[in-house]
């Protein structure tokens, strides 16, 4: 397949995941990321190990990037914007790299990784962008991942309680958002081990609806991490910041049949995973009808011949399986290429 | 009222009794936000998800009969969270409308009958309640910078026709004056009207919709009688 | 040679990998333990008419020699054995399903039924017409006492939708927590609901389930909505199932030598076997073999099982292999330490003890155990860049003292958090600092240690990958023992075994690495320079 070239949108790891599978099959790849560097949101994740990994994948991300940097079928641009993509066939792309330059090229398939956008949780009653001491489970994976200890936006002291909240923007239908995110207990749950792992005297709540499984050998995982944090099965329902910078929350305690208030340090909102913001502008170039806050998880809505989709952009999903997600896309691009052979 | 210590025969149920209300109690996923935004959880034992369940569950005689819907006080913050949008006060308001006239909790339906006779809940008469707002309005009158004020009481052509809080003339008349106030700095023009000025629609709060619909249909009338651009109902 | 695969399986797994390597031109053969129609499953599989595929059915894999690209595999069918030359294997066998009556404390009666039992007779395969009677009340326990999975959930669901909908049953669910986590799931739980459904959650107070003797049940559980005690005596009850691996995956760990995760799939919970890999190089693991999950995935991971296979080379070749473990043919005493130890089981017995080269991850883990040191790298090794590293001699331990910190790192964590740290943070970074970077901690042996004191460093920090995070699974937990034997030893010998360090650390750890080779410089300089290294002559 080495007269084949693919265009891949987007660097996250099913972008590099696809580009890596595509390279060892001896196709050529024009990797295009519009931030400028490569990894996606993955890239900012933080290893959650304590004594022990707790194979949450964010590491996984350094080894996708490692590899597609330095292989030399893929050539990757950072910091470039798709201006035109043409239409199937020989798709005669256009981009702006990031010295402003304008580069064309022509493909013979393209490869849509434009991943998720996460939620923003502002019209939501948890006061985030209100209260500085409300941050999402990103801006938590990125302040550990950064400073190694997690420190309170306001002041700069570190937490002694803190409370996740679950479920914001996912399991909603309100919103249109008639999914479970999949990945966000699994995630909160690590944190919260690896935040009492680091300091044992921090109170953790974890707020939830149901409690999602999450990798393998999952109950026994479960079971050690349940022991340390505070499980409580509600979504409060008001927020207050009190005259001593604390965040007061009101939610039902079910087992007294009464509402209870607490007041925390740190409130993180486990916002989901929502369809990325970036896949309708591409759409229309290729003529597709933009999906519009939709995920791209029905084959209609990529029907042109010669256009996949990979990744979080088809709905949510970890790190592993956007791995593995990548390697079913990078084989239906070379069947895809065999029958067009035939 | 079902008491903590009884058990509930699920097999007796009827889930099927009040499947049609279309208020989506069906979708509940038990998140609990509603009854952690609801500011009077744990009264009695009363919280809004215990009644989006027991809806669902098609506990009819158990619900009607409860306490607690008449506990809510109709604010709507459990709507607002609600994930699944369920109309929760409408689902209480419905089961209040269930209940037999004579069973409603005392002061809502003995005032709702005053009102539908005498156009408010105390049964205040019409010369008493302009008294009520003429003393009020020359108490601000007497405050420096007020000299001027008076209440427009049936003015015509208003830009605002507010409605009145019964306990605004009755227990609480000071609270008058905060918001005529600001209107007389604002030289803001308008009204209230003299007949049928009951803001408190306990129609609408025992889920009585006929009687709703007349006392709605009252500040209806006043706006057209009035010609009224606008209309304030602070309740 | 051309390329042949072997799948051992027999259910959807096996089908969608046969089907994806037929359509890329493998040879295929299949094993399958249970008899199968061979017409019917070629139906599935076989879109191209000249492509082969060999099914054994009604087999067993006896036994596996060699390595990727050159297994030898005998596979006994009724008592006869039948040789195969395989480039590569996967693994596809279908879940056990295990039924939960016992720990719901119930026993199946024509009225206490199994998942998997309203399934059948749901979709025609069985003649429980008594099952699907109209008016039926009935009750589905899942995960009440024990965590489920969006597998089951979803099967579980997609059955009461029927026996509400279709026919018209009343359905009750009581669950521990609902496993939405899967495609489509949150709106087909809106869909049983809609349809009149009901669920209930235990929470702490576990249910109290009930069977009398005439096989009917009475539930009774805490409704922590409303907050009373709550009793169903369904007409029916439906029981939850475990998926389990199947019963043939002890056997074929056993054959194929193969690591097994807790459970006892064939895939550890490592995250360097995503996604389909196992530990040892050409065998692979698929679908229900390697965990849970649902049938999307079975897609993805015959998928990536084809693209594997698709680059085999069918015949062993790196005749020029950089990286990997060469043994000493002359002096090699045939201890056998090495073929037992290899992770990968990349070393054969075939008259000499050999390395397949093809098979070799380079771990090294080999080449420092040797108690003769007979195995080598071939190409540079670790000694070689041990040999690079030069330090002068005769420190003081003055104010002006820099030590000299020798990290050796795991290439995979350590290393890549090293350049991001120097990316990033070079100005942080001890000046002292020096990288020695390794394969796999498991080929750092008690000697490299020993010889970098010697040359001179004030401090030698082992940086390995997190336990369970290992790529061979077990170097970290060798450098973690050669560490502290190597530190009992410095005590005796009188030397400060404070200057001997070692970490766990994963690739993103950048600012870790900060702050840990960071904290051991402190050390260093409050203990001052090694004797080594003030006796060392100036060179």
């Amino acid at each position: 397949m080495s007269d084949k070239k693919v265009l891949i949108i987007g660097g996250g790891v099913a972008g590099l995941s696809t580009a890596i599978e595509l390279a060892k099959h001896d196709v050529k790849v024009i990797l295009i990321e519009k931030e400028k560097t490569v990894g996606g949101h993955a890239r900012q994740f933080t290893c959650k190990a304590t004594d022990a990994c707790v194979k949450c994948g964010a590491c996984i991300v350094e080894e996708k990037i490692d590899a597609a940097v330095s292989h030399p079928d893929i050539t990757i641009y950072s910091g470039a914007r798709l201006t035109e993509i043409g239409q199937q066939g020989q798709f005669a792309i256009s981009f702006i790299n990031q010295d402003e330059e304008i580069q064309q090229c022509k493909v013979d398939a393209v490869v849509m990784a434009t991943g998720f956008q996460p939620f923003d949780p502002i019209n939501k009653p948890f006061g985030y962008k209100r209260f500085d001491d409300v941050i999402t489970n990103l801006d938590l994976e990125k302040r550990i991942r950064q400073e190694g200890v997690v420190r309170r936006p306001s002041d700069g002291n570190i937490p002694g309680k803190i409370a996740f909240i679950q479920c914001v923007g996912s399991r909603d239908s309100s919103l249109n958002h008639l999914w479970c995110s999949r990945v966000c207990c699994g995630s909160a749950l690590r944190m919260a081990n690896l935040i009492k792992s680091r300091k044992k005297s921090t109170e953790i709540s974890f707020f939830y609806i149901d409690v999602q499984t999450f990798g393998k050998d999952f109950q026994y995982n479960y079971d050690l991490i349940k022991d340390q944090v505070r499980m409580i099965r509600a979504i409060p329902g008001d927020i207050f910041l009190t005259a001593d910078q604390k965040l007061k929350l009101e939610y039902f305690l079910s087992s007294e049949g009464k509402q209870a208030e607490e007041l925390f340090d740190l409130v993180v909102l486990s916002v989901g995973i929502t369809p990325g913001g970036n896949a309708d502008s591409i759409m229309e170039k290729i003529g597709l009808k933009p999906a519009e806050k939709e995920f791209l998880n029905e084959p209609s809505m990529i029907s042109v011949p010669g256009v996949f989709a990979a990744g979080t952009a088809k709905g949510p999903g970890s790190i592993a399986e956007s791995v593995a997600d990548a390697g079913k896309v990078a084989l239906d691009v070379l069947n895809y290429f065999q029958a067009q052979h035939n | 009222m079902t008491e903590t210590d009884k058990m509930i025969e699920m097999n007796n149920l009827n889930r099927n009794g009040l499947r049609s209300w279309p208020h989506s109690q069906d979708y509940c996923i038990t998140c609990g936000a509603c009854s952690s935004s609801c500011p009077v959880s744990g009264i009695d034992g009363f919280d809004p998800r215990k009644i989006v369940r027991m809806v669902s569950l098609g506990m009819q005689e158990e619900i009607v009969s409860s306490r607690w819907p008449w506990i809510c006080t109709m604010c709507g913050k459990c709507e607002n969270v609600c994930p699944m949008e369920i109309d929760i006060p409408g689902l209480i308001r419905k089961v209040r409308s269930r209940r037999d006239r004579d069973k409603v909790p005392g002061i809502l339906h003995k005032g709702l009958d005053t009102a539908i006779q005498t156009g408010n809940n105390l049964g205040l008469p019409q010369e008493d309640f302009i008294f009520i707002l003429q003393d009020v309005g020359e108490e601000i009158a007497q405050e420096p910078g007020f000299e001027d004020f008076t209440v427009p009481v049936d003015k015509i052509g208003a830009n605002i026709l507010t409605t009145i809080h019964n306990k605004l003339v009755n227990t609480h008349t000071d609270d008058l004056k905060h918001w005529w106030k600001i209107f007389f700095a604002a030289k803001e023009e308008w009204t209230v009207p003299s007949i049928n000025w009951e803001g408190t629609n306990w129609g609408l709060f025992t889920g009585d919709d006929e009687r709703m619909k007349i006392m709605t249909g009252r500040v209806a009338e006043n706006m057209e009688r009035l010609q009224a651009k606008n209309l304030l109902w602070p309740e | 040679m051309t390329v042949k695969v072997l799948i051992a399986g027999n259910g959807a797994s096996a089908i969608y990998t046969a089907k994806e390597l037929s359509d890329n031109g493998i040879d295929t053969v299949l094993v399958s333990g249970k008899a199968i129609d061979r017409v019917n499953f070629l139906k599935d599989t076989i879109q191209k008419e000249d492509t082969g595929i060999l099914i054994y059915s009604d087999s067993e894999i006896i036994s596996c020699q060699g390595c990727v690209n050159d297994f030898q595999i005998t596979i006994r069918s009724n008592e006869k054995d039948s040789s195969e030359n395989i480039s590569g294997i996967v693994i596809a066998e279908e879940y056990r399903r295990k039924d939960n009556f016992e720990s719901y404390g119930l026993k199946p009666s024509p009225s206490v039924i199994s998942l998997s039992e309203i399934t059948n007779a749901i979709e025609g395969r069985s003649n429980h017409s008594a099952l699907l009677k109209e008016g039926l009340k009935v009750l589905f326990l899942t995960g009440c006492f024990q965590e489920s999975n969006p597998v089951i959930l979803n099967e579980v669901m997609t059955r009461a939708l029927q026996l509400q909908k279709k026919y018209h049953q009343e359905v009750f669910i009581l669950t521990g927590n609902l496993k939405v986590g899967g495609e489509g799931l949150e709106k087909l739980y809106r869909e049983t609901k809609e349809a009149g459904v009901f669920y209930a959650k235990v929470n702490q107070i576990p249910p109290v389930i009930e069977q009398l003797d005439n096989g009917s049940v009475t539930v009774v559980y805490q409704d922590e909505i409303l907050q009373s005690l709550a009793k169903i005596s369904p007409d029916m009850v439906v029981v939850d199932e475990e998926l389990l691996p199947s019963e043939n995956l002890e056997a074929l760990a056993r054959v194929f030598e193969l690591n097994q995760d807790k459970t006892g799939f064939l895939q550890t919970d490592n995250v360097h076997r995503e996604p389909v890999f196992t530990n040892r190089k050409g065998i692979l693991a698929a679908g229900p073999s390697r965990r849970i999950a649902d049938h999307h995935a079975y897609l993805d991971d015959a998928a990536n099982a084809a693209l594997v296979m698709m680059n085999l080379t069918g015949g062993k070749i790196d005749s020029d292999p950089v990286g990997k473990a060469r043994i000493g043919v002359v002096e090699c005493a045939r201890c056998l330490t090495c073929f037992r130890i290899c992770p990968h089981k990349a070393i054969r017995l075939e008259g000499r003890v050999t390395v397949y080269a093809d098979a070799c991850e380079g771990c090294g883990i080999c080449i420092a155990e040797c108690p003769r040191e007979y195995i080598t790298w071939t190409g540079p090794g670790i000694s070689d860049d041990l040999e690079k590293i030069h330090i002068s001699g005769t420190a003081e331990q003055t104010e002006d003292f820099i030590p000299v910190i020798v990290a050796f790192c795991c290439t995979r964590s350590a290393g890549k958090s090293f350049r991001t740290a120097a990316d990033q943070f070079q100005s942080s970074l001890p000046k002292g600092l020096k990288i020695v970077e390794v394969p796999c901690a498991g080929g750092i042996s008690m000697g490299h240690i020993l010889s970098t004191f010697m040359k001179g460093a004030d401090g030698v920090i082992l940086l390995t990958c997190h336990p369970g995070n290992c790529y061979s699974e077990v170097g970290n937990q060798y450098a973690k023992s050669r560490a502290e034997n190597v530190k009992s030893r410095l005590s005796v010998m009188g030397f400060e075994k404070e200057r001997l360090h070692l970490e766990t650390i994963a690739a993103n750890m950048e600012t870790d690495f900060v702050r840990i080779v960071n904290a051991f410089q402190k050390q260093l300089l409050k203990i001052g320079p090694s004797s080594i290294r003030k006796n060392l002559k100036n060179s």
